[in-house]
């Protein structure tokens, strides 16, 4: 704990005394760190977009005519049991009849002429469209259920889509986390660079590596948890003003994420990822330069 | 009645990767409380050997004992533990030029996790020893070689180490402050600290009569108490 005043004086001393390379380290993360929080802001908007289209996503079970209330509820419930399902709801033949009325505007009372041709059906909501396949299978075999339809086509051409999607961003945050954590390393390198006299007098007192690291790894975070805040900060200020446009622009805003939810997620993962790549990046800075001070034994050639 | 060796050298070989045989069998004991030079010319290999001692070289082949220990193979964490019980004093100072004088001192306890307290108590005893008391807040730029050079031994003493390692502390003084940096370093050795102190300062060796170890193309030449060190006849040899 008496050690942890001298790391806080040689972290500040040390941005102090090296001012432009700490201010370049800082803004690099910040930049990085900006340009990975779009990245996520377009990844959270995706997800939500996918979401909210898959969880009204529903699949419907025909059932055969003349059920009677309780063959209906022991489907029902069997259904229930069936992995992946969320939620059955039963439409009676009477109630598919109404809303058949309610979406057409041609008088099917006069069409049908008193007859009711539309089967009762189960509408189960699915948790994972993946599985809506191999659930339409298990329910199609359930006595009782003469169809199962789920929108196949549908979903078949929009999921890869979305998934496509998502991986790509997915893949694009890994790749931009990377560069983040390769420009912080390398921009911390070169201040470490101007550091070397006291790395090497700390190795010949008897320092021992934990404690050379320690102020490097806080300069690190600093800079690292410094640039997601200022980062989160303008990224703040962007989304506000782009929920403001759109909902004064469009009636119809799915993809919408509340403000406080999108900034809370957003602000974790900035915190998280940016103290990380200010740690990790240092430590590999401090790492490497260690090494290579001449009070640092190398491995000596053999001799006969 | 002997003292125990503090530093034994047992047929010690160091060979760089650049394939440089630095040193070669090298056999030599140096006892608590003496106060050795090393001389030779450029290259012979005074430098690695001290860098053998504060473990900045592994030895390639043969053993080497300090304080008691075998630390030929002392793992690489172990060596800041090692270097606690060593002060080592190099030509060029290696001073903190943004640290005060005080700070610099303080600094080697600083680093090793030391109580303030202990810090705020030898700080000022470190500086009074080597006469730099009412320097403290100074900076080393603000300083002559010689000043210099004190404060670098204040800090390598200020830990209290049995050994102090000298590697050509005289090199960037003038000759009145290279001898007053020795008679300071023969003060600090009159305390108990042994002292090896490379050089090739002929004048300051003959001056103070100590052990001479004599050294030329990484091996021991000739080893003598009290010895001579005559700059010609290391010419000749060189010659020859």
């Amino acid at each position: 704990m008496r050690s942890f005043g001298f790391f806080l004086e040689e972290t500040f001393e040390g941005i102090r005394r090296h001012s432009t390379s700490s201010l370049v380290t800082f803004m690099q993360a910040f930049i990085s760190l900006f340009l990975l929080g779009s990245m996520l802001i377009f990844i959270i908007i995706v997800n939500n977009f996918v979401s909210s289209f898959l969880n009204n996503m529903e699949m419907a079970a025909f059932l055969v005519d003349g059920l009677t209330q309780e063959q209906v509820v022991g489907l029902k419930d069997g259904i229930l049991e069936l992995p992946g399902v969320r939620e059955v709801t039963y439409v009676s033949k009477e109630q598919a009849y109404a809303i058949m009325q309610q979406r057409t505007t041609v008088d099917i009372d006069d069409l049908l002429q008193d007859e009711n041709p539309f089967p009762a059906c189960l509408k189960i909501k699915v948790t994972s469209p993946k599985r809506a396949r191999e659930l339409a299978g298990l329910v199609e075999q359930l006595e009782g259920v003469d169809d199962v339809r789920y929108g196949e086509e549908q979903l078949a051409t929009i999921l890869p889509l979305f998934y496509g999607i998502e991986m790509t961003c997915f893949f694009l945050a890994i790749v931009l986390t990377g560069v983040t954590l390769l420009i912080i390393v390398n921009t911390i390198r070169l201040a470490i660079l101007a550091r070397e006299k006291e790395i090497k007098i700390m190795q010949l007192v008897g320092a021992t590596s934990g404690f050379i690291r320690f102020p490097f790894l806080m300069e690190g975070l600093i800079y690292g948890v410094g640039g997601a805040a200022l980062s989160l900060a303008l990224l703040a200020i962007v989304y506000k003003l782009l929920l403001k446009y759109t909902t004064e622009h469009f009636v119809y805003n799915p993809w919408v994420v509340d403000y406080d939810l999108m900034m809370g997620n957003l602000a974790l993962i900035l915190f998280i990822l940016g103290g990380l790549i200010g740690v990790i990046g240092s430590l590999i800075a401090v790492d490497k330069h260690m090494k290579k001070t001449e009070f640092q034994p190398s491995i000596p050639a053999e001799v006969g | 009645m002997p003292t125990e060796p503090v530093v034994h050298f047992q047929r010690l070989t160091l060979v760089y990767p650049n394939l440089i045989r630095a040193l070669e069998d090298v056999e030599l004991e140096i006892r608590q409380g003496e106060f050795c030079f090393l001389v030779g010319p450029t290259g012979c290999g005074k430098s690695s050997l001290l860098r053998c001692i504060y473990l900045a070289e592994y030895p390639s082949k043969g053993h080497l004992r300090v304080l008691g220990r075998d630390i030929s193979s002392l793992p690489p964490s172990r060596i800041p533990h090692l270097r606690r019980n060593l002060g080592v004093v190099f030509q060029d100072f290696q001073l903190l030029e943004f640290k005060t004088v005080g700070e610099n001192v303080a600094f080697a306890l600083q680093v090793i996790g030391a109580p303030v307290e202990d810090i705020r108590r030898k700080v000022p005893l470190a500086l009074r020893m080597v006469g730099l008391e009412d320097k403290l807040n100074m900076r080393p730029g603000e300083l002559s070689g010689g000043e210099q050079q004190r404060v670098a031994i204040a800090r390598a003493i200020i830990n209290a180490p049995p050994i102090l390692l000298c590697d050509e502390p005289t090199g960037n003084l003038d000759p009145d402050t290279s001898r007053d940096i020795v008679r300071l370093l023969t003060l600090i050795n009159q305390r108990g600290t042994t002292i090896i102190m490379a050089t090739h300062d002929a004048q300051i060796v003959n001056a103070f009569k100590r052990r001479v170890v004599y050294m030329e193309s990484g091996k021991v030449l000739w080893d003598r108490d009290q010895g001579e060190y005559k700059i010609d006849d290391e010419k000749l040899r060189l010659l020859s």
